[in-house]
């Protein structure tokens, strides 16, 4: 029942998600609440779990449960994000849609209904994809947006064909040949891999920030998951056609690794760098597949929960640098880390959960995909891969060290305020009034934060401390339109000239709930922060293998016990042309050698005892 | 005696038809629904009612949404280069060929159900090809629906859930297409828009500018006028 508890939360989350998308105070509630919601559900699924809806088995698990968890729990604080830096309308209602069809997907056994499910998870990736279509001249990646959903459903049904047929699984057919490399080609187009890039890549510009956490992590790990389930068993044929075509994906895999930390590096636009590390690092599924070996499994599947909390992570704290700002330029942000020291924190907890170091658990997963995946001598590619994402990574922090760009200094950072602060002539006339309006309001705690009660050295505090409230919410005004609705209209903030005069003139505050509605809405980038450094621990988390993220992936998904079922790929003997056995298609849709003289069992009495004579 | 699936297969590959080549929003959307509805019957053995029902329900919702959103943006269609008649003799030719041919020995499923299948796949090439963001969901729609087909003649008759799974799918997709035919709000020029949808945003962009442009003549009469502006929405409101 906990089964149908998910899809019905996930269902009714979209539903309800679409339909408050007109209430600016109820649509982020509803969105938050059902993500949470879902993520609850999702912890509770376990290996007995299960439930059977017209003949197909949807069987919980260890790693099913913990994957889910992991992919709805990353989404809230991510969603927190969008909530303080812009909602995005359709991108919860569309997540939810998307966690239902991957729960569907890595609980069934059949392999039609699980890749039919993925397929239809990914065509929700498409709302987010006209999320913020605005910009401008910026481009507009609607109709690579249609092809990549094309070409993925195109993809993965005819891998479904051609890996459900036994006949052609075993004799190394072009069809099957054709649904390894339709495999390669879905996880590819989705995960943005290096051909097929350039809608990733205009997704960063378009602004879209919460858009690639759905599109190209989500979605392809799921399918990864699939995939990999296959490509030890199914795939792991050894013939010309095949190997040419793994090959291929490997040569694809090696391109996207090092071609995507490159761009990371080399781009200036945050959400751009956020883009190309998660196609640099969407590379390891892709080996995943291209290993076609039994011991890539437990590897990748930690390596997927660590691929998605910490890129989801990161898409975050590139939202949150973003909104604290107003600048997703990073010569622009010079001096960020001066500021916002907990989003630094957390995008050091991020690199680790990313990279690991050797030993970690996640680290071993890289090493183990390389070196099963590439010929020995390509397996220095995971050291170039690890130098060149610690260099992108080296280089946003070196930025964040530097002296302070103008947006840097001219935003309010991450320090705790109690109270606006005022223009710094009015500050130094009335500085005793002020310390004492905020101390009589506030209380004795709000005395070391007043402002301008504690004249500094010339610091990145104090600037920040004898700025004005105008400028002090400039980074709520760069917001996007929709992040000033949400903040007026969710609490009652007083207007800029009111707040100044609340503060100068020292009047009583109208009442405890006013100040702390005003307090959240002064603090809004100290929340962001934490909820960015929230995500970037759970990566860190999952990444060393805690909350039972080793033991969970250890384990697998119904779907491989569907894999290993498949008839064997290796070459079968040329069977010997005798008339009587004859294949029929039972209800498993596989071949059935009848023995002469016996009985042959028909669909409705495949349950029933055997016959007897 | 003329068999039901056989009559689908043709119900399906004739919708598909029209769905590709038809320039009017309703057409393409009456097509796809024919196409998605009739695709279970050419089955055999007939799925379960609930299966049937599903797919039913996917198709209609499926069309609904393709053609509100065509509605409501008044979106030129392109239609197919070439016409209904080549489209038709594509789709025929690729039905034959699936008629001829047998990759799968014995088929479980009736073999009209593959040249539907192919005839599908076959129709679904050109729109995915080429630049409209609507005719390349169709293209995606017909291209799923013709593996679905093709999976179910090659692999027999597939599950409820399963059956459920592919409706998912469909509506998706269209959904989908439905969103991304959506025109960019004025001021974007990223995207060429059809002509009806154009002269609606440079309409919108004189209107604010307090310019007064002359209407031109609509190029598609029907959905446009059809849409008439209540006499009084340009009032400010009180």
């Amino acid at each position: 029942m906990i089964l149908v508890a998910f899809f019905a939360v996930c269902a009714a989350g979209a539903i309800l998600g679409l339909l408050t998308q007109p209430f600016r105070r109820i649509g982020p509630v509803v969105g938050v609440a059902s993500l949470a919601a879902a993520c609850g559900t999702a912890l509770l699924i376990g290996p007995a779990d299960g439930v059977t809806i017209g003949d197909v088995r949807l069987s919980g698990s260890t790693y099913a449960a913990a994957f889910l968890a992991a992919a709805t729990a990353a989404c809230v604080p991510l969603c927190l994000v969008g909530l303080a830096s812009g909602w995005p309308d359709r991108f919860v209602p569309a997540a939810l849609a998307a966690f239902g069809g991957l729960g569907l997907a890595l609980t069934a056994a059949d392999p039609e209904v699980a890749l039919a499910a993925a397929a239809a998870a990914a065509a929700t990736g498409a709302v987010v994809a006209v999320q913020g279509r605005t910009a401008g001249r910026e481009p507009d990646n609607r109709l690579s947006e249609a092809r990549a959903l094309a070409l993925l459903v195109g993809s993965l049904l005819l891998a479904a064909i051609a890996v459900s047929r036994p006949s052609w699984a075993a004799a190394d057919s072009p069809v099957f040949v054709l649904g390894f490399a339709g495999l390669g080609a879905a996880l590819a187009v989705r995960s943005g891999a290096i051909p097929f890039h350039l809608p990733a890549a205009r997704l960063g510009k378009r602004g879209a920030s919460m858009g690639p956490a759905l599109l190209l992590v989500w979605i392809p790990a799921g399918i990864g998951l699939l995939a990999v389930s296959w490509s030890a068993t199914t795939f792991g044929m050894r013939s010309d056609w095949l190997d040419a075509a793994a090959t291929a994906v490997q040569i694809v895999a090696v391109a996207t690794l090092v071609l995507g930390a490159i761009g990371a590096l080399l781009h200036d636009g945050l959400t751009e760098v956020a883009v190309y590390s998660i196609v640099a690092d969407s590379a390891f599924i892709l080996l995943a597949l291209a290993s076609r070996s039994d011991g890539a499994a437990s590897a990748t599947r930690l390596w997927l929960l660590a691929f998605i909390v910490s890129k989801t992570a990161f898409v975050a704290w590139a939202a949150a640098t973003s909104h604290a700002f107003g600048s997703s330029n990073l010569g622009e942000l010079r001096g960020w880390l001066r500021r916002t020291p907990i989003l630094g924190l957390a995008l050091l907890a991020i690199a680790a959960a990313t990279l690991g170091w050797p030993g970690s658990p996640v680290y071993e997963a890289r090493s183990t995909l390389i070196s099963l995946a590439l010929p020995d001598g390509l397996h220095f590619i995971g050291a170039v891969a690890i130098a060149l994402s610690l260099a992108y990574y080296g280089r946003l922090l070196l930025v964040g060290l530097l002296s302070p760009a103008d947006a840097v200094r001219a935003a309010s950072g991450e320090r705790l305020r109690w109270s606006p602060a005022r223009p710094a002539a009015a500050a130094e006339a009335t500085a005793g009034a002020a310390a004492t309006a905020v101390t009589t309001a506030v209380g004795p705690a709000a005395e070391p934060d007043a402002p301008a009660a504690r004249p500094k050295q010339k610091s990145s505090r104090t600037a920040a401390a004898s700025e004005s409230l105008p400028a002090m919410t400039a980074g709520l005004a760069a917001a996007p339109a929709t992040d000033a609705v949400i903040a007026t209209e969710a609490h009652p903030v007083p207007e800029t000239g009111a707040a100044t005069a609340t503060a100068s003139s020292s009047p009583p505050g109208p009442g405890l709930r006013y100040r702390l509605a005003f307090v959240w809405d002064m603090n809004r980038t100290l929340e962001v922060s934490g909820a960015t450094l929230a995500a970037a621990a759970l990566a860190l988390a999952l990444a060393f293998g805690v909350l039972g993220a080793s033991n969970a992936s250890r384990g697998g998904i119904p779907f491989d016990t569907a894999a290993r079922a498949t008839p064997s790929p290796e070459p079968s003997p040329t069977p010997v042309p005798t008339p009587s056995p004859e294949p029929t298609f039972g209800p498993s849709r596989s071949f059935t050698i009848v023995p002469p003289g016996s009985q042959v069992p028909s669909a409705s009495a495949a349950g029933s005892p055997a016959p007897t004579n | 005696m003329i068999e039901l699936a056989t009559v689908a297969a043709l119900a399906v590959a004739a919708g598909g038809a029209v769905a590709v080549s038809a320039r009017d929003g309703r057409a393409v959307a009456l097509g796809l629904a024919v196409a998605m509805a009739a695709a279970p019957f050419a089955a055999s053995p007939l799925p379960s009612t609930l299966s049937v029902a599903a797919r039913i329900v996917g198709a209609l919702l499926g069309a609904y949404l393709l053609w509100a959103a065509a509605r409501a943006k008044e979106m030129w269609i392109e239609g197919s280069a070439i016409g209904l008649a080549a489209e038709s003799a594509v789709a025929a030719a690729a039905f034959v060929i699936g008629l001829w041919i047998a990759p799968v020995k014995p088929v479980p499923g009736p073999v009209a159900e593959q040249a539907a299948g192919l005839a599908l796949v076959a129709l679904a090439v050109v729109p995915l090809t080429g630049r409209d963001v609507l005719r390349a969901g169709i293209g995606a729609t017909l291209l799923a629906l013709g593996l679905l087909l093709l999976h179910a003649a090659w692999l027999g008759p597939g599950l409820p859930l399963e059956h459920l799974a592919e409706a998912s799918l469909l509506v998706g997709i269209l959904g989908a297409t439905s969103l991304l035919i959506a025109p960019p709000e004025v001021g974007s020029d990223a995207e060429p828009m059809g002509a009806a949808e154009a002269e609606v945003a440079e309409g919108a962009v004189a209107g604010a500018a307090g310019a007064a442009v002359p209407p031109r003549p609509s190029l598609r009469a029907g959905s446009t006028l059809r849409r008439t502006r209540h006499p009084r929405a340009d009032e400010p409101r009180r």
